[in-house]
Order: C-alpha cells, then sequence, then structure tokens
C-alpha cells in the first residue's frame, strides 16, 4: 500500500538517515596532509633561501 | 600541528567525511575532498577569529570544497528549484550508483530518500543534510553557508517539498 508522505514524514525520515562511516585512519590523512602542505610551502622556502643567500641574511629566515 | 589536526579529527572526521559523501557520494573523491579541507584549515588555522564556532567554520571551508570540486568538474546541476518537475525525474527508480552499507542496511524508504537526495539542488542538499543529517541549527546552517536565516528557511522548505514528491511518486513505482 503506498504512504502518504507529508512534511513532517519527511522530516522524520531526514533526521533518520545515518553518518557515513570512514575506513581511513587519523594515520593515513596526516601522512598525506603534511605531504601536501610541504610540498606547496617548498616554493616559497627556496625562495626565501635565495634571499638570505643575496642579502647574506642568517639562513633561521627559512 | 600534529596536536591541532589530531583534536580536529577526533571532534569532527565523522559529520565531516559524512557532509562531503552525501554531497558527491563517491569513497575516493570523498576522501580527496576531506584531505582538501585538512589542508586549507590547517594553512589557515592561526587567521580563525573565532567569530563562528569551529565546526561551522570547518563546514564552511568542506562547504567550499566541495562547490569547488563541482564547478571544476562541471558536475553542478543546472536545475533550479522553480524548475524542477517531477515528470522529467521518471528515471530515477532506474538510479544505479552503488549505495554505502550504512544506507543498504537501513529501510527501504531511507534508501529511497537517499537516492531522492541526488535530485535536490547542490544548495537545497546542502541544507538537508546540515540541518536533518548533521543536526546544526537554522543558524548554525546560515553560518556556514554565509547565508540569511531566511535563505536557510526558504530553501529548506522548498526542499522539502521537492522530496515528498519524489518520494511519493517512488512510493507509487514500488507499488506497481
Amino acid at each position: 500500500m503506498s504512504k502518504q508522505h507529508n512534511d513532517d514524514s519527511i522530516e522524520k525520515l531526514l533526521s533518520e538517515m545515518p553518518n557515513i562511516n570512514d575506513k581511513k585512519t587519523f594515520d593515513d590523512y596526516y601522512e598525506k596532509v603534511l605531504e601536501e602542505i610541504n610540498i606547496e610551502d617548498e616554493p616559497k622556502k627556496k625562495k626565501l633561501l635565495g634571499y638570505c643567500q643575496q642579502y647574506q641574511l642568517p639562513l633561521h629566515f627559512v | 600541528m600534529k596536536a591541532v589536526f589530531q583534536e580536529l579529527y577526533e571532534k569532527y572526521h565523522q559529520d565531516l567525511f559524512s557532509f562531503i559523501y552525501y554531497m558527491v557520494k563517491d569513497q575516493t573523491t570523498t576522501e580527496d575532498l576531506v584531505q582538501e579541507v585538512y589542508i586549507r584549515v590547517l594553512k589557515s588555522y592561526d587567521t580563525f577569529k573565532g567569530e563562528s564556532s569551529e565546526k561551522t567554520w570547518l563546514f564552511s571551508v568542506a562547504r567550499h570544497v566541495t562547490i569547488d570540486h563541482f564547478r571544476k568538474y562541471g558536475k553542478q546541476k543546472k536545475h533550479t528549484a522553480n524548475q524542477f518537475d517531477v515528470n522529467e525525474h521518471s528515471n530515477l527508480l532506474k538510479d544505479q550508483s552503488p549505495t554505502p552499507q550504512e544506507i543498504a542496511e537501513k529501510s527501504e524508504e531511507i534508501q529511497d530518500m537517499y537516492k531522492c537526495l541526488d535530485e535536490c539542488t547542490e544548495d537545497q542538499r546542502m541544507v538537508i543534510i546540515l540541518r536533518y543529517i548533521q543536526q546544526l541549527s537554522i543558524k548554525e546552517t546560515a553560518d556556514v553557508l554565509n547565508w540569511t536565516t531566511s535563505k536557510v528557511k526558504t530553501t529548506q522548505h522548498r526542499a522539502i517539498s521537492v522530496l515528498k514528491e519524489l518520494m511519493l511518486q517512488r512510493e507509487g513505482g514500488h507499488t506497481e
């Protein structure tokens, strides 16, 4: 038999929708995120290193 | 950085993963987008001013990452709420996209609803996921989406109407 849905029954159904679980672990994400951030920071570091060498600044600026 | 990341992960990871999964409905894409959210969040964590809660800030970043993904891959649905016509979506019953285990274990109605969400616009789907699955308030949802509370209410109302029509159509299909 067909059920007659109304706003309340739709809202109730929606609130019963489950969370979807992730199978990956914290370490899986941490490793990749760290790798990505380091890759993105690399050109910046090289540029700073170039300035330090050009103007004979201490390397702790990098 | 690890301590900050670990804290965010422990507090919000499952909610974040679930939000993005319901938006893109693909495991690998969700993992990639969640990773992108963490990268953006960790890179800007020092500038987080605490004007909104940490959770709404995180979901706000997730929203931007998801929208960027849709723009990049051109999968954003073009139809708007006003143009929606259930008769155009009679092929909904033929949806073959894989269903996650968490949904497959639920009732037929929940499974139907999962598929009907595809027919909402991205805006409608975001509001529905944030309001009903993530249990955010109207105000929190407005903060995440950077909308007014009125716009959240209107979009939510329209989304419920669309889902009601689709569910009725599907229920009819099951009985035939």
